[in-house]
């Protein structure tokens, strides 16, 4: 009788254990999930694209009643459509951005506020472009929409840029603790005097520099992102020079761990 | 009566025309004409085309038999090189079955493969391509 509780607790736990999924398989799936959504709903605008299309240049070629009210409901369906791939695409975002970053910080609260605000933006635009009586409503509605959408663009190319950068302050924190222990074990076979430490101090040196080059990589990087701005023409190009710098981190990051793979060889080495 | 008017009264020369083809003006000869002898057209063809044909093969026979020979080396086979590592393990030291030791390269292999498999510039999530000057 006194060991019941504690059978009861093993199952307890044994069905929790069984029936609740890891954090981070969760975080995928739905993040696959809402990226097939995003997929899907680029394909739908893509086809009420090409009919908005054709609809258009009848109008202008022949500019009836029939042309124009028919013009009308495809660019209608195509700015819904338009509007849905933005939503999708932006909750594919925040998903990505959660799954790969792991402590939240200032600079990530703001972007998920600015994701969840733009997400509720186009949630509310498609809806207010059904109220539309006349193609002139809708090329109004467009515009507004269009005007928002340069500040979406500076938040999406924001919010990739940290995504990335999460990345290579990962791998940073990675090999900074393996640099940690390689220290510490220099230190005590130095104190031990079995083996000559000169070269592996030397290399972690040389290792710990290309770290430290990474971390400034990673820095400029974040400079070039904040000259980004809703002004800009081409704002990819300046995306295109921050996520350059960052190839150039996760190379000094390579070069870093390549180091103390050879230095591990050096103490696993005799004098 | 005078002889030198006369024609050639030689018979054996004369054309039989019942025998000529029209348009086939004189038959044609059988025999070559060498000297006092005569010899058959067809044989002199046969004998020709057979001895030409000979000939053709004895060339090529002399052409294999006295074709220098190209002394054949034997293939040489690669020996295996030892392929060469960051630093080479001449000879292992005390630290070598060190568990830390061990356990921290584990780490910094498992680091390099990720480093090498990390998608950095995620192209998947690149911004869609939409057309955002909608106008009439």
């Amino acid at each position: 009788m006194k060991t019941l509780p504690f059978k009861i607790l093993l199952t307890i736990f044994a069905i929790l254990f069984l029936f609740c999924q890891p954090l981070h398989a969760q975080n995928t799936e739905e993040y696959n999930r809402a990226y097939n959504d995003y997929l899907f709903s680029y394909d739908q605008y893509r086809q009420a694209y090409d009919k908005y299309v054709v609809a258009k240049q009848s109008y202008l070629s022949y500019k009836t009643l029939t042309s124009k009210t028919e013009a009308f409901a495809e660019t209608l369906k195509m700015l819904q459509a338009r509007d849905e791939v933005l939503r999708t695409y932006l909750i594919a975002l925040r998903l990505k951005l959660a799954q790969t970053t792991a402590i939240i910080n200032y600079q990530q609260n703001i972007l998920y506020l600015n994701l969840d605000s733009d997400i509720i933006f186009y949630n509310k635009h498609q809806a207010e472009l059904t109220s539309a009586g006349t193609l002139e409503d809708l090329l109004i509605l467009s515009a507004n929409a269009e005007k928002y959408y340069q500040q979406t663009e500076v938040l999406i190319y924001k919010t990739l840029a940290e995504i990335i950068s999460s990345k290579e302050v990962f791998f940073q924190n990675k090999i900074n603790e393996e640099v940690k222990k390689i220290k510490d074990k220099i230190n005590s076979i130095r104190e031990k005097g079995d083996k000559d430490t000169v070269k592996a101090e030397r290399w972690l040196l040389e290792a710990e520099n290309r770290l430290t080059r990474s971390i400034e990589k990673i820095r400029d990087s974040q400079q070039l992102l904040t000259k980004i701005n809703s002004f800009d023409r081409d704002k990819t190009k300046l995306f295109n020079q921050a996520l350059f710098v960052l190839s150039e981190s996760h190379q000094y990051l390579k070069e870093a761990n390549s180091y103390l793979k050879e230095l591990v060889a050096e103490l696993k080495n005799a004098d | 009566m005078p002889t030198e008017n006369l024609p050639d009264q030689n018979f054996d020369k004369i054309l039989d025309f019942d025998k000529i083809q029209v348009g086939e003006t004189k038959p044609k000869p059988e025999f070559f004409c060498v000297g006092k002898y005569k010899i058959k057209q067809k044989s002199v063809f046969l004998t020709t085309g057979i001895v030409a044909v000979c000939l053709i093969v004895l060339a090529l026979l002399l052409n294999t038999l006295l074709k220098p020979k190209v002394k054949s080396e034997p293939t040489p086979t690669p020996t295996p090189t030892p392929i060469p590592t960051l630093v080479p393990i001449i000879a292992p030291s005390f630290y070598a079955t060190d568990s830390a030791i061990l356990s921290l390269e584990e780490e910094i292999k498992k680091t390099e493969i990720d480093l090498l498999n990390t998608d950095l510039k995620e192209s998947s999530l690149n911004p869609p391509a939409l057309d955002m000057n909608i106008k009439f």
